[in-house]
This record gives structure tokens, C-alpha cells and sequence, in this order.
């Protein structure tokens, strides 16, 4: 499915959810980070047709997904809090919940019971969901999320107090509804959650998206932050070479000489990495490895949300 | 949208979970079943009756028919004045409102405190279809748990009177049981409608509940009110006990030329019917458009 925000700004009374927002994002895994309060539950309520915009529009297919109730059938809904019946089993629960998207009830709990089964619930699930623990809570949600088999799955920090084993279980489920094609937004506030299962990310602070993409589109959109990369030489003998090769290099802020690497500081990794491979041939020297220790999604988010891209 | 009989169908197939669970968890509710049961205390006055007036109570046979006596009173319509009273001046004024204010703040309202409103709303219905069978459910458990206890006190009193106690007032009974339906289906409608607009509806559905169907329910202001048709809907089915508007509060005093009387102002029976399924409309359909366009 295709998600179309244009221009989409959301304010609760003098509170602004989020800002302006544009983005298009289609089939495949879309991460949504940002601290919180950073405007993701928004965002997604926006995709749902739970909000409204109160500027600019939300299209989902082509469609506005607040007024369009028939096109809720290719939702799938995870939110953040729990939102069960207490007076109902997990079975009942899914099964309830299938018969609203017109499951014969019958099939509702057959078809209910096989999901709870393969999401690791099959023993507890005539059980009140209230008796269950908080992963327990969070595989119940997403049976009922997925049993109706959407299209757009709308998962709102999914992974929140689940233990390794949930956590584990959950990604996997997630790696392969994204396979078979289905267009899923993933918000979380845990950079680790999201960079294992996916590279594009949105990122998101006070209400506004700050950068669209990859890690690496995203490092392109930050041309004045300081970054780090290492450098080994595959003969160690060649770092005072290559550190005053480097220096001499316009990208390059500072050199410093380690027991096995040289690391740079720049402020202008692309042109730094653009002009590295000629300077090493001329210079002969083989590279055993380049890596860039402050790049990985963690440093980067705290860049972002730290404003440190807009510095000149 | 498709033809009539389509949507019936499937509002009767998408209804049907969400008017069961209505009825298990309105039925279940702890206040439900403790009202239920404090609704039966009245009972208890038959028991108590049955003590005192042991040995007391002479059969006498009336135009053929076995009439029980006691102390020179006839017995079934001593009951029958006891249980209309209950029924007119206590339950039907007071009960019923109370169970369905409750009833439907367990019906909708927890909906937005589970959050599971939101599920409902990112679901491929229509508000209506929710609601709809949440004002059956509403409906059906006000006046289950409020007609059960009414019917057994019926039972228990007529009792009293004999077997031609328990048939001579089966029309009080149904005048009772059918007002009893409109208003369990007019209060659930107007309850579902406040919960539907306000976040905390119980304070508000008491302040509507006591200002106006209690204290505005008096004199000619009285049309304003739900209780107005009801009583209009009962006062023919009681003619036969020689109950008239009065009796209900459905008269006024009118003045003509030095002359003071009381004059009727009931509505005509059918007609007030008609005014209690024309609120119960409008009610549930601005209900369906405030949840359609709530914002989360």
C-alpha cells in the first residue's frame, strides 16, 4: 500500500502532534524514531484515520483513510497501550475482532485459536487476557492485529517490555509479513529494535521529520557533522604515511595515529570517502579495513535530535 | 453502499458479536447484579405478609371466581395497589434510568477506557453498527435486570390473591413490562448519546437524569421529558384498576372563567411511542456521527 502525507500538520489544542509532515512510503518495513513526545504516535494515528490532519492530507492508496471505513479492512493495528476487554479470552478477543471484519464466527475461532497457536499463546489462550503478562499482552495484539491478513501494519512501539525470547519471536513474525509484500511502519524509541529490521528509517523530533531514508541518505543529509573514520592499513607501518596524506586532504579536519588504525575526523564524509580511493593508489597503500565507529544509527539519532546537522 | 437486504445481513452478522458481549458484560456487571438484587428486596414484603396474616386469609367464591379476603379486604387488589405503586412511583421513575445510565457507561464508555475504541474505529465499520446493537444490548439488560425482579415481585404479591389474583392483573404486568421496554430502549439511547459526547458521562448523565427527567418532570414542562410517554403509554393499560392522569401525574390544573380543574395532558399512547423511537433515532444517530468523527 502506498502512504501519502502531504503537508500533514495535527495540533491537539496548542499542542502540536506533528508538523507539516510530508512523506510517501510504500510496501516494506518503514522505521519511525524519535524520543518521545517526538510526534510518531501521531503520525501513525494520521495513517489509521484516527486524526484528522488539521492541515494538509493523508492518503493511503489514494484514499483518506478518516472517512473511508472500508478501507480499514487492510489495517493492521498495534498501539502502544493495551486496548483488551478484560472479560474476554485471547481466543475470544481475536475471534471478536475477525467477526467485525465479517468472519463467520465459527471460522472466527478456528482461524483465531491457529494464530494464537503460532504466535506462542496456544496453551494460554482461553485464558483472560488480563491473567496474561506483558508479552503474553503484546503477541495477543498482534495475533489480532495480523488475523485479518492487512495490508498496512501500524506497529506502535511493538516491542515494549517484551523479553529477548517476545522480542526475538516478534521480529521474525515482522521480517516476514514485510516479505510477502505488506507495507508496515514500525515506530519505536529503541534505535537497536529498528535497525534490526530495517535501513529506512524516518526521523522524527518535536513534530517534525528531520531526515527520510537509509543511514546513509541520512549521513548525506548532515554535511556539517563531525564524523569519524578508521582506517587500517594492512601493513601498519604505513599509518604515519597515510595520516599525513590525509591531512593534507580538504575533508579533513584532524588525523589521529592509534596502535592499528589511523582515525579521521571530517565534516564532509562524502568527500572524504570520494577522494580516499585515488589517494591510496597513489600512494600504494592497501586498506585492511574502513570502518566509521560514530555512524551507527544510535549516533546518528543523537545527532539529529541534537540539531547538530543545522550547525554551520 | 449496497441494497437494503444487504445491509441488514450484514448488520445482523457484524452486530451480533458486539450485542452478545453487550449483554454477557452488562449482565455480569457487578453493579447490574447488585441492583438486581437489591431490586428484589420488595419482595420481601410478601413474605413478611404471609407471616402476619397466617390463618387470617378467608376464600370466598365472586361470580364464580375463588377470591382470597383478609381483614375484609380483597387481597389481589390490595397486591395489585402494592405492586403499582412499586412499579409507577419507585421503579419505572427511578430504577430503570439508574440501570441504564450504568449499563450504558459499561457498554461504551469502557470502550475508551480500554482503548479499544480505537481498535473498533481502525476496524471496517460503521459506527452505527457498533452502536446499534450496544442499544439492543443496553436495552435487553435493563430490562432483564430490572423486570426480572418486577416480575418476581408480581409473583410473590399476586400470589396473595390466588390463582385468579395472578390472571385478574396480568394487564398491570404487561402495562408494567411494556413501559419498562420503552424506557429501557429511550434512557440506553439518550445514556449511549451522553457517553458518546462527554468524557466523563456518569456525572453528567446524573445531573441530565435528576434535572430534568426528576425535577423538570412535573406540570406542563413535563412534554420535555422521556417520562412524560411513558407514563402516556401506561395510563390506558391501567384504566381497567380506575387509575386516570392524575394517578400518573399527567394532569394539570387549568382555570376557565373562576372554574379550577384538572385536565389531562397525556399524549396519545401511540403517539408517545412514536416520540420515544423518534428520540431513540436521532439520539443514536448523533451518537454514530460523534463517534465517526471523534479524534484520538
Amino acid at each position: 500500500m502506498s502512504i501519502v502525507l502531504e503537508a500533514a500538520t495535527r495540533n491537539y489544542g496548542l499542542v502540536q502532534g506533528v508538523s507539516n509532515v510530508s512523506l510517501e512510503l510504500g510496501p516494506g518495513i518503514t522505521g519511525i524514531l524519535g524520543p518521545n513526545g517526538a510526534g510518531k504516535s501521531t503520525l501513525m494515528k494520521l495513517v489509521l484515520g484516527l486524526a484528522r490532519p488539521s492541515l494538509g492530507r493523508v492518503r493511503i492508496d489514494g484514499r483518506d483513510p478518516a472517512s473511508d471505513w472500508e478501507l480499514r479492512s487492510r489495517f493492521g493495528f498495534v498501539p502502544e497501550y493495551d486496548c483488551f476487554y478484560d472479560h474476554m479470552t485471547a481466543r475470544e478477543y481475536v475471534a471478536h475482532f475477525l467477526q467485525l471484519q465479517g468472519v463467520a464466527p465459527d471460522e472466527a475461532g478456528e482461524r483465531a485459536a491457529a494464530l494464537l497457536d503460532d504466535v506462542g499463546l496456544g496453551d494460554a489462550m482461553e485464558r483472560r487476557i488480563r491473567t496474561y503478562s506483558r508479552g503474553m499482552r503484546q503477541k495477543a495484539k498482534f495475533a489480532r492485529a495480523i488475523a485479518h491478513d492487512p495490508n498496512l501494519l501500524v506497529l506502535d512501539e511493538p516491542f515494549q517490555g517484551t523479553d529477548p525470547t517476545t522480542r526475538r519471536l516478534l521480529m521474525e513474525l515482522i521480517r516476514s509479513w514485510a516479505d510477502a509484500g505488506r507495507t508496515i511502519l514500525l515506530s519505536s524509541h529503541i534505535l537497536h529494535d529498528v535497525e534490526a529490521l530495517t535501513d529506512r528509517i524516518v526521523f522524527l523530533s518535536g513534530g517534525q521529520v528531520l531526515a527520510v531514508g537509509d543511514r546513509h541518505a541520512i549521513q548525506k543529509l548532515m554535511p556539517h557533522v563531525r564524523q569519524k573514520v578508521r582506517l587500517t592499513p594492512a601493513d601498519a607501518g604505513q599509518r604515519p604515511q597515510l595520516a599525513r596524506l590525509l591531512l593534507e586532504q580538504p575533508s579533513v579536519e584532524g588525523v589521529s595515529l592509534q596502535r592499528d588504525w589511523v582515525e579521521v575526523d571530517t565534516t564532509d564524509a562524502e568527500a572524504f570517502h570520494r577522494a580516499l580511493p585515488p589517494l591510496l593508489r597513489k600512494a600504494k597503500i592497501a586498506i585492511h579495513g574502513i570502518d566509521s565507529p560514530g555512524e551507527d544509527l544510535e549516533a546518528l539519532y543523537e545527532k539529529l535530535v541534537g540539531g547538530e546537522q543545522w550547525e554551520a | 453502499m449496497g441494497s437494503v437486504g444487504e445491509e441488514v445481513a450484514r448488520l445482523l452478522q457484524i452486530g451480533r458479536p458486539v450485542f452478545r458481549d453487550g449483554v454477557r458484560q452488562f449482565l455480569l456487571a457487578r453493579s447490574t447484579l447488585i441492583i438486581a438484587a437489591l431490586l428484589l428486596t420488595p419482595g420481601l414484603l410478601s413474605g413478611w405478609f404471609w407471616y402476619d396474616s397466617r390463618g387470617k386469609v378467608e376464600t370466598q367464591v365472586i361470580a364464580g371466581d375463588e377470591v382470597r379476603v383478609f381483614e375484609g379486604e380483597v387481597l389481589h387488589a390490595v397486591m395489585a395497589d402494592l405492586f403499582y405503586g412499586l412499579a409507577f412511583d419507585l421503579y419505572l421513575p427511578l430504577v430503570v434510568a439508574l440501570v441504564a445510565l450504568l449499563g450504558a457507561a459499561e457498554l461504551l464508555n469502557t470502550e475508551f477506557k480500554q482503548k479499544t475504541m480505537q481498535l473498533l474505529r481502525t476496524s471496517p465499520v460503521r459506527m452505527y453498527e457498533i452502536l446499534l446493537p450496544k442499544l439492543l444490548a443496553g436495552t435487553l439488560g435493563t430490562f432483564v435486570a430490572v423486570g426480572t425482579p418486577l416480575t418476581v415481585i408480581y409473583l410473590a404479591l399476586l400470589a396473595h390473591g390466588g390463582s385468579f389474583g395472578l390472571r385478574e392483573h396480568l394487564p398491570l404486568l404487561g402495562a408494567v413490562l411494556g413501559t419498562l421496554l420503552l424506557a429501557s430502549l429511550a434512557y440506553t439511547s439518550i445514556f449511549l448519546l451522553i457517553n458518546a459526547l462527554v468524557q466523563r458521562p456518569l456525572p453528567v448523565s446524573l445531573v441530565y437524569w435528576l434535572v430534568w427527567e426528576v425535577m423538570l418532570a412535573s406540570g406542563d414542562s413535563q412534554r420535555f421529558s422521556i417520562m412524560h410517554y411513558l407514563r402516556s403509554f401506561a395510563l390506558p393499560r391501567l384504566d381497567y384498576l380506575g387509575i386516570v392522569a392524575d394517578d400518573l401525574n399527567l394532569a394539570i390544573e387549568s382555570t376557565s372563567g373562576g372554574l379550577t380543574e384538572l385536565v389531562s395532558i397525556a399524549t396519545d399512547p401511540w403517539q408517545a411511542v412514536g416520540v420515544l423511537l423518534a428520540l431513540t433515532t436521532v439520539a443514536m444517530l448523533l451518537s454514530a456521527r460523534l463517534l465517526e468523527r471523534k479524534q484520538f
